[in-house]
């Protein structure tokens, strides 16, 4: 069983080979277009894409022997490959960044340095869409499809599709990032504006042409969307509000009535707006005379105190339904 | 197509259509050369494996890796979900070893995250990590055997992994796909039997061992099928990205646990397991040499297995910082197990890519089969230890 916990533990081994100094790094991206940065225990290094492939001669000549994976990355402003090499006898490990626009997604093979890269590639194209120029096994200059069979033709793990596949509405490709990927500053996530600024249309005006209450006109007291469409500046009323009231007492709306009156509540009020027509449906109420249509908050106003639900004693027979 | 044209005898599946064009193209190659498909629904292939396979008579010419009869795209729906609900899909890449898989997952996002993990977690999961090694091991004897056509160890195989699957459930409760290491630890504290239970298993494991060698690697009908069949060039093995025991196998000491350690590794006293015959009998040799080491790293591990919590109770939110890159690999039963992770800054990643060992292995599977009788083949084959879950993803 686990022993108490002073029991000593050993100290950790440490395997620490020294870096060979003809192989640095600032030496192998010399004269390229690039840049290193120590992340983690390995050093990445993003390089330009003309550069790309002489950047791993280079490191292929330097002794990086194995390569640990090699994967592809949709960024939404291109593509991206990260290629993990190794060097057994230093254990030094390297990350080989590139990039590639959609447009443009051709990237030189290094399948022929390492051979384990060979399947990587296959799966980087089958599954994100990055071509790799000269790879041995190809179908019309394009890598050969290792998962998804022959006939597909979308990459999906790109992110312009969703998980099932399909297109998603209103992808929009980003600029590709203003500091170049092989240059200080740059960043794969900064908050890059969208290419296709997507302006969102005016809201509809929405005319009330049923006044039930005065509760429902309150701004205040209804919640968003209910009652905030009757403008509350009379300047802002527009005259043609008030011809439109013969027209809705010869058409009755009455979808929106029956929108806007809630089950529980209304029915009493409109019994109290117009008495005499509200006999079975509330939707008679506006072909009365006193034609209950809002145009202008005076009309709320001379309403609100006739149409004030709480000064009427209650049937006693009905029974108000009250939450639990 | 005109290859299959020229040949219409040798080239020419029941149905009479062509099987595929682009594969049948560069397979034909000489007169007396036939095609034959080893696989999908083939025993011999551990799973949905096609290999399309040229014979001139009994010598292979070409062997032609199919894969993707298993793809569901793990990579794709790791994208759309949070990092903890990750995990569970790495179970089912290596199903024969779950436990196994989840451990880079974890490695990687505790590094992004500057996670300390508990002292007692980093033991647990070594214990487990290395239990889910035997338990792998057990299944490509029974399965290798079982290809070279023997019943008898595949028996006796399951039997004794069905143990360490019980104390596996026992623990993490599931037998496959336990779900059991996350981030900042392991998911719940284990059993308070599980040590005696794993100890009393290394015992009984440590008598049987020798009746399995008897079985097996010192059988001479054993020795006869694999000895110098699949001789794997440990340069070419390297420039393959073959790991593991099929590298250790090609006498190229390279293994993660010494040389990039891990958890508990670097307390643990162990030797790596390098073989130098660079064939089927080498890298048997070196699998049936790790049991040894594993049990000797379990033995040690629960000795130095220190009292405390085995997770984190309270985690920081699983967000790294935008732009944030790590592969990180661990030494799994089949080689290194990878996973590459970008991050976006949000709580999903934004890619997450797994290198799976069996998949670069299958790579190098023509360089060993071609020249070899047929039926040497279906030995190298099995001598890789391939798990198509693993492969397809």
């Amino acid at each position: 069983m686990s022993q108490p916990s002073s029991a000593p533990i050993a100290p950790a081994k440490i395997w620490h080979i020294p870096l060979l100094e003809s192989d640095k790094i600032e030496n192998l991206i010399a004269g390229l277009k690039a840049r290193a940065e120590t992340l983690f225990d390995t050093i990445q290094i993003t390089v330009a894409l003309e550069d790309y492939r002489t950047l791993c001669e280079r490191l292929f000549k330097a002794g990086f022997d194995f390569p640990q994976s090699m994967s592809g990355t949709d960024f939404e402003w291109g593509l991206g490959v990260a290629l993990q090499l190794q060097q057994l006898e230093s254990k030094r490990k390297v990350t080989v960044r590139t990039y590639c626009t959609y447009q443009n997604a051709h990237v030189p093979t290094v399948s022929d340095l390492w051979g384990g890269v060979d399947w990587h590639e296959r799966e980087a194209y089958d599954l994100v869409g990055i071509i790799f120029d000269g790879h041995e096994d190809s179908i019309n200059g394009h890598p050969r499809r290792i998962l998804l069979e022959d006939h597909w033709t979308i990459h999906p793990l790109q992110k312009r599709y969703n998980t099932r596949g399909y297109l998603i509405h209103g992808w929009t490709e980003k600029p590709f990032p203003t500091p170049a990927p092989w240059e200080e500053g740059f960043q794969s996530f900064s908050s890059a504006p969208v290419a296709v600024a997507h302006v969102a249309p005016p809201a509809p005006k929405i005319v009330p042409v049923v006044a039930v209450g005065a509760r429902l006109l309150d701004p205040k007291a209804a919640p968003d969307g209910l009652g905030s469409h009757a403008s509350p500046d009379p300047a802002e009323a527009p005259a043609p509000k008030a011809e439109a009231a013969p027209v809705v007492s010869s058409d009755p709306p009455k979808k929106v009535a029956k929108k806007w009156v809630p089950k529980g509540e209304a029915a009493p009020i409109v019994t109290e707006a117009a008495p005499e027509a509200a006999s079975s449906e509330p939707v008679p109420v506006v072909s009365s005379e006193p034609a209950p249509v809002v145009s202008s908050p005076e009309v709320v106003a001379v309403s609100s105190p006739e149409a004030a639900p709480e000064e009427k004693p209650r049937n006693p027979k009905i029974k108000r339904w009250e939450p639990r | 197509m005109t290859a299959v044209a020229d040949k219409p005898n040798n080239a020419r599946n029941t149905s009479g259509s062509v099987m595929n064009p682009t594969t049948v193209e560069r397979v034909a190659g000489r007169s007396d050369e036939m095609l034959l498909n080893l696989g999908p629904q083939h025993p011999a292939t551990h799973g949905v494996l096609r290999v399309l396979m040229g014979v001139d008579g009994e010598r292979v010419t070409k062997a032609i890796p199919h894969i993707g009869y298993l793809h569901r795209n793990h990579e794709k729906l790791e994208e759309v979900r949070t990092y903890p609900m990750c995990i569970p899909y790495t179970d089912r890449m290596d199903y024969v070893s779950g436990m196994q898989n989840e451990l880079p997952l974890c490695l990687a996002v505790e590094e992004m995250l500057g996670i300390e993990v508990p002292e007692r977690a980093k033991y647990v999961r070594t214990i487990l990590f290395e239990l889910s090694r035997i338990a792998s091991h057990m299944v490509w004897i029974g399965t290798y055997m079982l290809d070279l056509g023997a019943i008898t160890p595949f028996l006796y195989a399951f039997r004794d992994r069905e143990m360490i699957l019980d104390i596996i459930e026992e623990t993490a409760g599931a037998r496959l796909l336990p779900n059991y290491f996350t981030y900042g630890g392991v998911r719940r504290d284990h059993h308070p039997r599980m040590m005696q239970d794993i100890l009393e298993f290394l015992t009984w494991f440590e008598r049987k061992l020798p009746e399995y060698e008897a079985l097996t690697i010192d059988a001479p009908v054993f020795q006869a099928r694999t000895v110098g069949v699949g001789v794997l060039d440990p340069q070419l093995a390297l420039n393959h990205g073959v790991t593991g025991p099929n590298l250790r196998g090609s006498g190229i000491g390279w293994d993660l646990r010494r040389d990039d350690p891990y958890d508990a590794y670097p307390h643990l006293d162990f030797e790596v397991c390098v073989e130098y015959g660079c064939d089927a009998y080498s890298r048997s040799r070196a699998r049936f040499r790790e049991f040894r080491e594993s049990i000797k790293i379990i033995r040690q591990a629960v000795n130095q297995c220190p009292k405390g919590g085995a997770y984190l109770p309270k985690l920081p939110r699983l967000k790294p910082v935008a732009g944030m890159e790590r592969y990180r690999a661990v030494e799994i039963s089949r080689g290194h197990l990878g996973v590459h992770i970008v991050a976006d800054g949000s709580e999903k990643p934004w890619r997450v890519k797994h290198r799976s060992p069996s998949f670069c292995t299958l790579q190098a599977l023509a360089d060993m089969a071609v020249g070899s009788k047929f039926s040497d083949a279906i030995a190298i084959l099995g001598s890789i230890d391939i798990v198509l879950g693993e492969i397809d993803r």
